[in-house]
């Protein structure tokens, strides 16, 4: 079922899954809620709440900096 | 208008280029271009702000320490991700269970409801937001991890797979299994009905 989800089965394969869907009422409830849980999954994506406010780029850059700058000392020192 | 011009957008395999030519500034761009999405990443695969970016910090660390080993057979942020997992899940192994960390900013219920058109809709979706957001935390970090990158960052299979070093197969077995135990976790109200047959 994950891979009829993530559009991975060829026609074949999707067809058999909505064709058992459709007269099982576990398995329906089973896709439906695995749907669910996919699309709330991508909201974390898309949500402006999820970004890091404010931005960690600039840290992150500025303690790359400062490690690469350990990297140049040390090779003067050799 | 103001007068001033945007710099076009300089795909990552130039600027990768560049930077394996000792071009630091390149390498720089990727940072400020990546850091952000990576941290988030490594926040919802369960590390706590300081660590996430320490352990950013630390795989552009070791990205431009081995850029002449990235042979561009995948993407760059498929190989940084790779790097900042590898990391993130070491440092989560040397920690006991109860220490997995992750700050929901989870609205008050009260709130959702006074917010805009379908306030009922819009508190199914906070708690269901926060449901996953728990339930994620509770899945041990092998299959945390696959479900992050696929379904949260949204990575195709083959890239979420070459992150963690797993063939498709064994890929798709893990996040099948954390597709389901998050369902196992979450309470099916909050799911909503199926459509009838």
């Amino acid at each position: 079922m994950s891979d009829y989800l993530d559009g991975e089965l060829g026609a074949g394969g999707r067809d058999r899954i909505e064709s058992h869907v459709h007269d099982c009422p576990k398995c329906r409830e089973l896709l439906h809620g695995l749907t669910s849980i996919l699309r709330g999954l991508a909201r974390f994506r898309e949500d402006p709440e999820e970004r890091p406010e404010p931005t960690v780029a600039p840290k992150v850059l500025a303690g790359l900096r400062e490690e690469l700058g350990k990297d140049a000392g040390d090779e003067r020192d050799v | 208008m103001s007068g001033t011009s945007e710099r076009p957008r300089v795909d990552d395999d130039v600027l990768v280029a560049r930077a394996r030519d000792g071009d630091m500034a390149a390498f720089e761009d990727l940072v400020m271009r990546h850091a952000d999405r990576l941290y988030a990443a490594l926040r919802r695969f369960g590390l706590d702000e300081d660590e996430a970016q320490e352990v950013a910090q630390e795989t552009f660390v070791r990205a431009w320490r081995s850029l002449s080993r990235f042979e561009g057979r995948s993407m760059f942020f498929t190989w940084l991700y790779r790097i900042g997992f590898n990391e993130a899940q070491r440092r989560l192994g040397r920690r006991r269970p109860a220490g997995i960390v992750i700050s929901t900013e989870v609205q008050p219920i009260d709130e959702l409801a006074d917010e805009g058109p379908e306030p009922g809709a819009r508190l199914e979706r906070g708690e269901l937001r926060a449901a996953l957001a728990d339930a994620l935390r509770e899945l041990p970090p092998t299959l945390r991890a696959p479900v992050v990158l696929r379904d949260v960052e949204g990575l195709s299979t083959h890239e979420a797979a070459s992150v963690l070093d797993l063939g498709e197969a064994a890929f798709k077995s893990r996040l099948h299994r954390g597709r389901m135990a998050l369902r196992d976790l979450i309470d099916g109200t909050l799911l909503g009905p199926p459509e009838p047959g």
